[in-house]
């Protein structure tokens, strides 16, 4: 009897806390002999027999949670924190790990994740933690304790022997040591402050804990058979197929801003085409997808799925090599600026989906959004009269974009056929994503005018830094170099205070809009579908994590 | 025979030893630089160095091409840089799925381009022998990637049939063959059309050779005489081709593995393209130029076997 009543007990504390829906209660109630009125009282009586909570359950009783499977639209590579490639290995790795400070699903609001506190001093260069108790690694790894936390931070930032070279080293490049108290805390500590560590290092990949028993015995096969404390444990990979994951069963502990996944298992179909993913999304083989834009009424009519959109955080122009003889004259550059017509692109090319940019800093970005930008309108007039006075009627210039980049070939032959009529001659090449990206100075010579689009992560650092001066023979392809642009750029990545770091990059901004290097496109918009009954979790730049996805 | 063999097995190392020398030689005629392109615009200075140190990038080119050339010829054929794991072991994982798809795709289209064929040689410009024409002729000139969309809308999104993406696991034989059977339709299509019109043309041209009239003559029945004389001559020249298609459709399978989201070799090339993944590409590339001179030897073996004829010209005069 007494055991019948823990029972009893640990079940009404699982359904409060939401480890368990309506029904799971019900049934764990009649394996334990209760009838179905007294189950059902038991259930009103915990808050669960009307309302939203009842009617959240009755639809989500539609959908199997036995397996839920999202669309990538490419393989992974390798899952490890420090090496994650690619867009589909953080898609996957966030299931997996976890982190001191994540942001709560859907928001960029911060929430302990691993840690159980987690403070900064004033100046911004300690931060001291502690962390949950009882938090297990996957297979059998043990608990996380401090010196995961140190090896994880210290790894990525190159500080462990045998050195590791990370992509994300940058992230951590102001780390000066981890210190360990004890087995449940210790201290981040920087050399210098640095403003996006509690944006894109703390809460993204980069902080990301693993567990560095499992790293030192799987070396490099780590990132193909990962070890976190995430929601959801790696199973299995089959190249170009699919990555499985299963619900890890004690990770419910660590969850608490959040409902327990209701996944049994989760499962990343790799599909690289477009036809080929609508195609599977109809027949039932995918219950999400990130959509093309050129599909969402064909997805939308089907009435299987719902389609909701998030404007990201990237952004895509127009560049202009301001050290080419053609383009050195500002007044050439303003007749581009007035000769383009924006909407026009947007809608030829992105079936007017996508959001007008400004600026580099679209309004999702938590800092940094410029809302007073100007937004220039097509003057053909003025376009001329600029070219007029350039002195450069009938200018030949070569647009190159890459073949890779989503309707890129559209925006080149709009702006074609928009300059051609102010007085250019354009000369539109569509090069191999490879050939295009090439971030050379041999190549950068070579650019004149060209459409791309770089993606980003929510701290407006990693919008601005590409187009300093240090950047000119690499990333920056329009080779536009303002000293005052770059050290503000560096000032900013060194400032604690948000207001004092929002001004700078406005005034960013405005020199760039000054210096008329480039002519804003878009903001990318993001569509996804999910089936019916699925409430997807998606990020305020269309990031997902699939472990909080819930039925709805 | 033996010493035609012999010669064959030194054109055939000649040649491969040459597609090697290419290979290496190929990361150098194209533009952009692997290891920047492979690790994106957040790698620090040194992380591109240490990529481009272990991908051999910094040796002179004949170094490279010599170290190419001596792993390949041992199994080795380097590591992907980014997933840390073996190319033979990538390329092993993928090549029993195009294998599959490749042998399956030549056997379907020969068990219905054989007969196809032989029933339009039996009735010359009859109506059936002029819709087979047609029927084959459209075959023939279907690109992989329309059928393979086609079918895919039909059975999969409209009929609901047969899975649209995937490859199932060799462990659930009828799942991996539920999942084989459009893309083996996708990749066969074209060869039926193109054995039908070669049986048929072939099986003309020995129906109106002496020994058939001969068989004729003697009163032995149509159906013998098609089917035990005049067939086993005419399909010498399919075999042939058969032989040549597979290692032709093995770089088929690009297509037919992209659509319907396969692994395979064709779909890991393609992918290392785009991320200018040199090892994974030259692996690749690599053993579908294996499958084709190695069908081709081989086709070029059968057909000796076959036809008495060519042994008989290669016989030193006395």
């Amino acid at each position: 009897m007494s055991r019948t009543r823990d029972d009893l007990d640990r079940l009404i504390d699982d359904y409060v806390s939401h480890r368990v829906d309506r029904r799971g209660f019900l049934q764990r109630s009649f394996a334990l002999g209760l009838s179905v009125s007294a189950a059902g009282s038991l259930l009103a009586a915990c808050g669960g027999g009307d309302g939203d909570e009842g009617a959240d359950t009755a639809a989500a009783e539609k959908v199997d949670t036995a397996l839920l499977r999202l669309h990538l639209d490419e393989d992974i590579e390798n899952l490890d924190p420090a090496i994650q490639p690619g867009h589909a290995d953080g898609n996957v790795a966030s299931n997996i790990f976890q982190n001191l400070v994540s942001f709560k699903p859907g928001t960029y609001e911060h929430v302990n994740e691993l840690a159980e506190t987690w403070e900064g001093s004033e100046d911004g260069l300690r931060w001291d933690f502690t962390l949950k108790e009882g938090v297990q690694f996957h297979k059998g790894y043990g608990e996380m304790t401090a010196d995961d936390v140190k090896f994880s931070f210290e790894r990525v930032a190159g500080l462990t022997k045998p050195k590791l070279e990370s992509p994300y080293a940058s992230d951590w490049a102001a780390l000066k040591v981890v210190e360990v108290k004890d087995k449940y805390s210790g201290t981040v500590v920087l050399k210098e402050p640095y403003a996006p560590l509690m944006t894109t290092t703390i809460p993204q990949q980069a902080g990301e804990i693993v567990s560095k028993k499992a790293v030192e015995e799987r070396g490099e096969k780590f990132g193909t058979d990962p070890v976190g404390t995430g929601p959801y444990e790696f199973v299995e990979w089959k190249r170009k197929q699919r990555i499985s994951l299963k619900r890890f069963a004690d990770n419910e502990a660590v969850v608490d801003f959040a409902k327990a996944p209701p996944w049994a298992a989760i499962d990343f179909v790799v599909i690289g085409e477009d036809n080929p993913t609508l195609i599977a999304l109809e027949t039932g083989e995918l219950e999400f997808a990130v959509l093309p834009t050129n599909a969402i009424d064909r997805i939308k009519d089907g009435g299987k799925f719902d389609v909701t959109s998030k404007t990201t955080l990237n952004y895509n122009w127009i560049g202009m090599n301001v050290l080419h003889e053609s383009l050195k004259d500002k007044n050439v550059r303003l007749a581009v600026r007035y000769g383009v017509d924006v909407p026009s692109i947007l809608e030829a090319a992105f079936d007017g989906r996508w959001e007008q940019a400004t600026a580099i800093l679209p309004p999702g970005m938590p800092i940094g959004y410029w809302e007073e930008a100007p937004k220039y309108e097509r003057d053909v007039e003025q376009a001329k009269q600029y070219l007029a006075d350039a002195g450069a009627e009938g200018l030949k210039l070569v647009m190159s974009v890459s073949a890779d980049e989503p309707g890129a070939e559209t925006v080149a032959e709009i702006v074609q056929a928009n300059l051609n009529e102010v007085g250019f001659q354009i000369e539109v090449q569509v090069q191999e994503g490879g050939v295009f990206g090439q971030a050379t100075k041999e190549a950068n010579a070579k650019k004149q005018l060209f459409y791309t689009g770089f993606t980003t992560n929510p701290d407006p650092s990693w919008s601005t830094v590409w187009f300093t001066c240090d950047q000119v023979d690499v990333w920056n392809w329009m080779s536009w170099c303002n000293e005052e642009y770059s050290r503000l750029d560096k000032e900013a990545a060194r400032t604690v205070v948000d207001d004092d770091r929002h001004e700078m990059y406005i005034q960013m901004q405005q020199i760039m809009d000054e210096d008329v290097p480039a002519v804003w496109v878009a903001w990318p918009t993001d569509f996804f579908a999910t089936k019916k009954g699925i409430k997807p979790s998606l990020a305020p730049d269309g990031d997902y994590d699939a472990w909080s996805f819930t039925t709805a | 025979m033996g010493r035609y063999l012999l010669k064959r097995l030194a054109m055939t190392f000649l040649v491969v030893v040459l597609v090697m020398v290419f290979l290496s030689v190929l990361v150098h005629l194209v533009p952009g630089d692997p290891a920047k392109i492979i690790l994106g615009p957040r790698a620090t200075e040194s992380l591109v160095a240490t990529v481009r140190e272990e991908m051999g990038l910094d040796n002179p080119v004949h170094v490279q091409v010599w170290d190419f050339v001596t792993g390949a010829l041992q199994g080795d054929l380097g590591k992907d840089f980014l997933s840390r794991v073996p190319v033979s072991e990538l390329v092993l994982e993928a090549l029993p799925h195009t294998i599959v798809l490749a042998v399956a795709a030549i056997g379907l289209a020969a068990l219905l381009g054989i007969p196809l064929g032989v029933y339009a040689a039996t009735k010359p410009n009859s109506l059936l022998d002029r819709v087979t024409a047609l029927v084959s002729v459209s075959l023939i000139t279907m690109p992989y990637y329309i059928a393979g969309l086609f079918l895919l809308l039909l059975f999969s999104l409209h009929w609901r049939v047969f899975p649209a993406v995937g490859a199932g696991s060799f462990s659930d034989p009828f799942d991996y063959l539920r999942h084989l059977a459009l893309p083996v339709a996708a990749l066969a299509l074209t060869w039926v059309g193109y054995i039908a019109r070669l049986v048929r043309t072939s099986m003309l041209e020995v129906l109106g050779a002496n020994y058939i009239r001969t068989a004729r003559a003697f009163g032995l029945r149509e159906r013998v005489v098609f089917y035990k004389y005049a067939l086993k001559n005419a399909v010498i020249p399919t075999v042939a081709v058969v032989s040549v298609g597979l290692g032709e459709l093995m770089g088929g399978a690009v297509f037919v593995e992209v659509i319907f989201s396969r692994p395979g070799l064709g779909r890991l090339a393609v992918e290392a393209i785009g991320t200018r993944n040199f090892p994974i590409l030259q692996g690749t590339v690599l053993v579908i130029a294996l499958a084709y001179i190695l069908t081709n030897l081989v086709a070029d073996l059968s057909y000796r076997f076959l036809d008495p004829r060519i042994r008989v010209e290669d016989t030193p005069a006395a």
